[in-house]
């Protein structure tokens, strides 16, 4: 128990909180045993509905968004929502490509890609189109090499 | 104790809905090429009837646009391909004496126009003017008029076929008290906003034009499966102009004309839409001789407020897509959304967007205090 404060490979979980804070001062935080999770709103536009979005980080593992209100809702059974990893966590960057590295901070990476992500959802949801890009995997397994460097 | 409070919704700018308007507006209006182009075509009309030696070079005629076309409010209609285009061909040294029949008037228009090879097949008689069709494209209606030396300063006098009579007129003046409404309400309701927005600037993305398009629009899907009964744009847009009170947004805007229409009216009676450059002429004379067009210009007016406060308060960009696909046609809003959503990703890609702090929202770049987005891929199934 001594020292099981979390700790992210490259950044001290001290300076991701205290840059939430500055930057998203609507999300709040708890600290578990070796976990940050963050809570807050995002409203990508004007036109947005607002999201309750949830952020797990924990040592060692990659950090997960989730979106927790209004609940992610499918257009028609046929069709999966586009980016969210199997767990339905939201998928916001390629792993290969290192566009995160758990040297970076979360408040300037996954935060403003998961507001991103919120607007592009909506506009999939109006027109049946994922307008933002984004690459689809290969089939293989999905995320242990996720936190590899 | 206290019961429920009855909260008032409050209303406030939406950007982006703005921004969706603007882009309806700007797939339904004339195309500054098409623009181009009709102005080529009116002014080679205007030449053919000078080069007219015996009759027309005399009466100094001059064309010059009229209504929407002069206003800069051009809808494209829903069910034909052509624009309406209205023009007026003006013999500045004729009065009305000069002939005695008014017909005469408009029959000798024809004839010199139809004297032409090019315009023969092209040129329809109407009512009031004479129509030349470019397939396609649009339509010029040139209305003749001599100048009513009686009222004088811009006022006119149009033959009226049916009528075997004068009707008065004044164009120039409609399109001068349209401007003065747009400009002096604007410049008034933002000169509390520092800096006082230019002439120009005010002009360029006129709210109330854009209003003007929007309430043309939903009138041509609203009354699509009726058309007969539809309100006339010449009403609606004189309506809007005169409840029109200057916000910038046109958002706002259209819901401040939209509530002041219905509030404006009468328990009894009917509502009277006058020509503002001429109060004596009722534009909306027609609701007289046919109760129900004036009872469905009432429910529809009546039921597009109520609309355009739900859309003003929906959030969520699936349900703002499908009240607009409602109000203004579905493939047009799936057009503009997709535009939209495109514009941004451009922007994402050359680093141009940032995140708002407290509440997330997507703003620029340059935006002070926002964390600027990264590039990244999103990835996943």
């Amino acid at each position: 128990m001594a020292n099981s404060f979390p700790k992210l490979r490259g950044l001290t979980p001290v300076q991701h909180i205290l840059m939430m804070q500055k930057l998203h001062p609507q999300f709040s935080y708890r600290i578990q045993r070796d976990a940050v999770t963050w809570m807050g709103k995002l409203s990508p536009t004007d036109l947005s509905e607002t999201y309750e979005v949830r952020i797990d980080c924990k040592q060692n593992e990659r950090p997960q968004v989730w979106v927790m209100k209004p609940k992610l809702s499918q257009r028609d059974e046929s069709k999966p929502i586009p980016h969210l990893y199997l767990e339905g966590d939201l998928c916001l960057y390629r792993p290969s490509k290192a566009e995160w590295r758990p040297t970076d901070l979360i408040a300037e990476t996954l935060v403003p890609w998961a507001s991103l992500w919120l607007y592009y959802y909506e506009v999939w949801h109006a027109t049946g189109e994922w307008l933002g890009g984004g690459e689809h995997p290969i089939k293989r397994k999905p995320y242990r090499r996720l936190i590899e460097r | 104790m206290f019961g429920a409070s009855l909260k008032r919704p409050s209303f406030a700018a939406k950007t982006e809905l703005d921004d969706l308007l603007f882009r309806i507006v700007s797939k339904l209006q004339i195309t500054e090429t098409m623009h181009q182009d009709a102005v080529e075509k009116y002014e080679a009309v205007g030449k053919w009837l000078n080069a007219d030696e015996d009759v027309f070079a005399k009466l100094d005629p001059l064309i010059y646009p009229q209504g929407s076309l002069k206003i800069g409010t051009t809808v494209k209609p829903k069910f034909q391909t052509e624009y309406d285009l209205d023009l007026v061909l003006e013999l500045r040294k004729a009065t009305h004496l000069s002939f005695p029949d008014p017909v005469k008037l408009l029959d000798s228009v024809e004839a010199r126009i139809k004297a032409n090879e090019t315009y023969r097949k092209m040129c329809e008689r109407k009512n009031r003017c004479v129509r030349i069709c470019y397939a396609n494209n649009f339509h010029l209606d040139i209305l003749p008029a001599c100048p009513d030396k009686e009222m004088g300063g811009t006022c006119l006098l149009v033959p009226d076929r049916t009528l075997k009579d004068w009707k008065p007129s004044n164009p120039k003046g409609y399109a001068r008290w349209f401007e003065e409404q747009l400009i002096v309400k604007a410049v008034k309701m933002q000169r509390q906003i520092e800096p006082v927005p230019g002439r120009e600037e005010v002009e360029d993305k006129a709210a109330l034009k854009q209003a003007v398009q929007l309430i043309k629009r939903n009138r041509d899907v609203r009354y699509a499966k009726n058309v007969e009964v539809a309100p006339i744009s010449i009403v609606l847009t004189t309506l809007a102009a005169e409840h029109y009170s200057g916000e910038s947004s046109v958002g706002l805007a259209l819901l401040s004309i939209l509530n002041r229409i219905v509030s404006s009216i009468p328990v009894q009676g009917r509502l009277r839409v006058c020509n503002p450059s001429n109060h004596k002429e009722d534009l909306s004379e027609r609701w007289d001789s046919n109760p129900a067009f004036y009872q469905a210009f009432v429910q529809g007016i009546r039921a597009f407020r109520q609309e355009w406060e739900d859309l003003m308060l929906t959030t969520g960009v699936k349900d703002v897509a499908a009240k607009l696909s409602q109000l203004f046609g579905e493939q047009l809003t799936d057009v503009v959304v997709k535009e939209q959503a495109l514009e941004m990703e451009a922007k994402r890609r050359q680093g141009g967007l940032a995140v708002a702090p407290s509440s997330g929202r997507i703003v620029s770049a340059t935006s002070v205090g926002a964390t600027p987005i990264r590039t990244n891929t999103f990835y996943g199934k």
